[in-house]
């Protein structure tokens, strides 16, 4: 988002965390915002992300319903009597291309079902993810594909 | 009614965090550790950090636990990955029950092409 709207937010969620809403707080949270921006400009990555704000929530449904799914798994290795678990190392082909796409995707890998990013390679078109069943690898990308790529595309891509 | 539903929130969250803790105890190498600690610690924290907030009902606490939800989701996985990544770089092994390694491959390419590079740079 350009840079006076995201000061606004930061302004806006300043007044949240004091808890009163007056013009006086309001400037308050402004000048943090201009301090703000003015020592993290250079690491901001400008992009489209935030207006496309359907797929936007698209992917947090998906997220979401993921993270429960992942925690249930967890819990059922975890709890198990005896561990059940194949674990291995598989490659997976990205079609994002922008960086902020790659860091989502290699973010939310690590917390959702069974898998975890481990390594991006060099050309950023390969994530190397840590699987616990490795005798169904092609389910394991299926599962990514669909439940987390797809939707990072539809959002900020 | 909305006691109770925090109550669930933040018995639910200590379960998940307990849960992490057991597993994290008894998975057998770094890497599948990492599933433990990070997904079941940051579903637990979430739950605990959403039941403080509904216990308090506040603008100033619910913000202030919903920013934390959101840094805990956009850090604890690059945490995971970076710890999981100098592991594998420098430390422990892989442990027995893992059959499949393509990251290993992709490293040992990587190696010789740099040894070639440098064959070439002598040449």
């Amino acid at each position: 988002m350009p840079l006076a709207t995201l000061a606004f937010t930061i302004a806006t969620i300043w007044i949240f965390l004091h808890g009163s809403a007056t013009p006086g707080h309001f400037f308050v949270g402004l000048v943090l915002a201009a301090l703000i921006i003015r020592f993290l400009k250079k690491s901001y990555y400008q992009d489209r992300a935030f207006f496309r704000v359907g797929s936007y929530f698209r992917y947090l449904r998906s997220f979401t319903w993921e993270l429960f799914v992942a925690n249930i798994q967890v819990l059922k290795i975890v709890l198990s009597p005896k561990l059940s678990i194949r674990p291995g190392i598989i490659p997976y082909k990205t079609v994002c291309k922008t960086p902020l796409g790659v860091t989502m995707l290699a973010n939310s890998i690590t917390l959702t079902p069974g898998t975890l990013s481990i390594d991006v390679s060099d050309d950023d078109e390969t994530i190397f993810v840590h699987t616990l069943d490795i005798d169904h690898p092609d389910e394991v990308a299926e599962s990514i594909r669909e439940g987390l790529e797809q939707p990072i595309v539809g959002a900020v891509e | 009614m909305s006691d109770l539903l925090a109550a669930v929130l933040l018995l639910g969250g200590s379960f998940f965090m307990l849960v992490a803790s057991i597993g994290l105890i008894r998975l057998p190498d770094v890497y599948c550790r990492m599933h433990a600690a990070t997904k079941a610690t940051t579903f637990g924290m979430g739950g605990i950090l959403l039941g403080a907030s509904l216990i308090f009902w506040s603008a100033t606490v619910t913000t202030q636990a919903l920013l934390a939800v959101f840094f805990l989701f956009l850090t604890a996985p690059v945490a995971a990955h970076l710890i999981s990544r100098a592991a594998y770089k420098r430390g422990p092994d892989l442990c027995a029950e893992t059959t499949h390694d393509e990251y290993g491959k992709y490293l040992e390419g990587q190696k010789s092409e740099e040894k070639s590079a440098k064959q070439y740079g002598d040449a």
